[in-house]
């Protein structure tokens, strides 16, 4: 799905906090969502949880800073941090160049293989985009 | 291309006008598009807090300056985006320009003032060094429809001058050439006509009484202050240097509030070991001051307020904004009180 130049992959769920989540095995990856790249500017600094840590529903996980920007991430899911992604805290240019691939910023194991309820499925998100966009 | 044609954008200037996406953090504004003229020599002096000096910039790519990178963009182009960007939002009230240190840079300043006040009818101020800018520049440029100048002394006294951008690093810049030139603009502008600003870096090196000292004698010269807190650029030789503590920065600014609004000076002032220890005002108006929130803003010609130029946003979420970019609110001044507070009591 494409909104505009916005890329919305299917397949995905995806947070009001403009983060995605892969499920999969019981594990899930986070990202940032292109429409959140675009808008944000270039992403220079990331900061990510160290693997082993918990993370809550809704609770920080990281911080991500622009030029002239800075939002701390939360994330949709409860879980563990298997891993985070090193390659992004080297080169944070990757959240802009490839939000869905090597962008990527930590992977869970999650503590329940039900996708959380909260998150929102492409066309939902794509709404809330547009709603964003308005404001 | 070089300038006049063509000139370099702040980051936040590209993002406002709409040649670089992105968006500031607390949803600052930006009040002054900051040009920065260009040449493929560079610039010709050597400060050693200075991402564009001569020793480490490579020629014309002036990689970061004041944190950020600068794109280059035609200064037409520039021109019609800033009086769309003006007419849409009317906070843009001014657009400066930056002179570099080279010998053409006097005439080709004088032409982009022009063209911009031709085709933004903004305020324009500029931003230049005396060591290639004489009377007579200054009177062109005030001819030019300028209506500011400002010096970028930047250090607060002669010894660390000579040090960061003197004879010391092979520079071009002389301590008694700026002074003079301050009194050069002083002259052209006008005497108490609040047109002629002085840059100051806090955190080069100097104790706070020299700070203090410095500003008073701006003030006595007839030109305002306008402060910046030092930030390490890349590649810059002072890369590593940290930035001043913010407890030091907050007195400064506090200081030079009082002095820009005639409420007190330095000789009021009481410092120990150099460390400024009493505003020389009754203690419960200085915190009615303070507690204002005005002294903490961006310091500058009017409208410049210049975002996340003196710290990244991820310090100003840490509640260690160097200059607000907007007026502080209740929980900002509360944190500005703990920071000034906490080192004076020590
Ligand atoms: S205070 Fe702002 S507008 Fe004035 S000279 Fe400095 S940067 Fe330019």
């Amino acid at each position: 799905m494409e909104l505009e130049k916005t890329v919305i992959p299917e397949g995905l769920r995806y947070s009001r906090g403009h983060v995605w989540a892969a499920f999969e095995n019981g594990l899930c990856v986070l990202g940032w969502t292109d429409y959140i790249q675009q808008n944000a500017g270039d992403v220079n600094y990331v900061e990510l949880p160290e693997p082993g840590k918990r993370v809550e529903k809704d609770q920080e996980f990281g911080t991500i800073e622009t030029s002239k920007w800075v939002d701390r991430l939360y994330s949709p899911i409860a879980g563990e941090v298997v891993a985070s992604n090193r390659e992004v805290l080297q080169r944070p240019e990757l959240i802009n160049q490839a939000p869905f691939g090597e962008g990527w910023l930590v992977l869970l194991r999650v503590d329940t293989a039900v996708e959380s309820p909260t998150l929102l499925s492409p066309d939902e998100y794509a709404a809330y985009v547009q709603t964003c966009e308005e404001r | 291309m070089a300038s006049p044609d063509t000139v370099r954008l702040s980051t936040a200037a590209a993002m406002t006008l709409g040649f670089q996406r992105g968006k500031f953090y607390r949803n600052a504004k930006l009040g002054c598009i900051n040009l920065l003229m260009e040449y493929d020599h560079g610039c010709r002096a050597n400060c050693l807090y200075c991402g564009q000096a001569s020793g480490v910039a490579e020629g014309p790519e002036c990689k970061s300056l004041i944190r950020v990178a600068w794109p280059s963009y035609p200064l037409t182009k520039v021109i019609a985006a800033t009086r769309k960007a003006a007419e849409r939002d009317p906070f843009i009230q001014r657009v400066c320009v930056s002179a570099l240190t080279s010998p053409e840079a006097p005439k080709d300043l004088v032409r982009i003032v022009q063209a911009v006040k031709a085709g933004t009818g903004l305020r324009v101020s500029t931003l230049i060094t005396p060591t290639v800018f004489t009377r007579e520049d200054m009177a062109c440029i005030r001819a030019a429809g300028a209506e500011n100048i400002t010096v970028a002394v930047d250090a607060a006294t002669v010894e660390l001058f000579d040090a960061l951008r003197g004879s010391v690093t092979g520079g071009l810049h002389r301590w008694a050439r700026y002074m003079e030139g301050i009194a050069d603009a002083v002259s052209v502008m006008g005497n108490g006509a609040r047109a002629v600003g002085v840059h100051l870096i806090i955190g080069l090196g100097e104790s706070e009484e020299e700070a203090v000292r410095f500003i008073q004698g701006c003030y006595d010269r007839g030109a305002r202050v306008h402060l910046f807190s030092f930030y390490p650029e890349k590649k810059a030789a002072l890369q590593n240097r940290s930035q001043p503590p913010i407890s030091q920065y907050r007195r400064i600014q506090l200081a030079r509030h009082l002095i820009d609004r005639g409420l007190s000076r330095f000789d009021a002032m009481r410092f120990e070991g150099g460390r400024l220890t009493a505003f020389g005002l009754p203690q419960e108006e200085v915190l009615a001051i303070l507690r204002g929130g005005t002294p903490f803003m961006t310091t500058g010609c009017s409208g410049c307020n210049r975002p996340y130029a003196n710290e990244t946003p991820s310090q100003a979420l840490e509640g260690k904004l160097r200059n607000y970019p907007f007026a502080p609110n209740p929980q900002d001044i509360g944190m500005i009180e703990s920071q000034i507070v906490e080192r004076v009591m020590e």
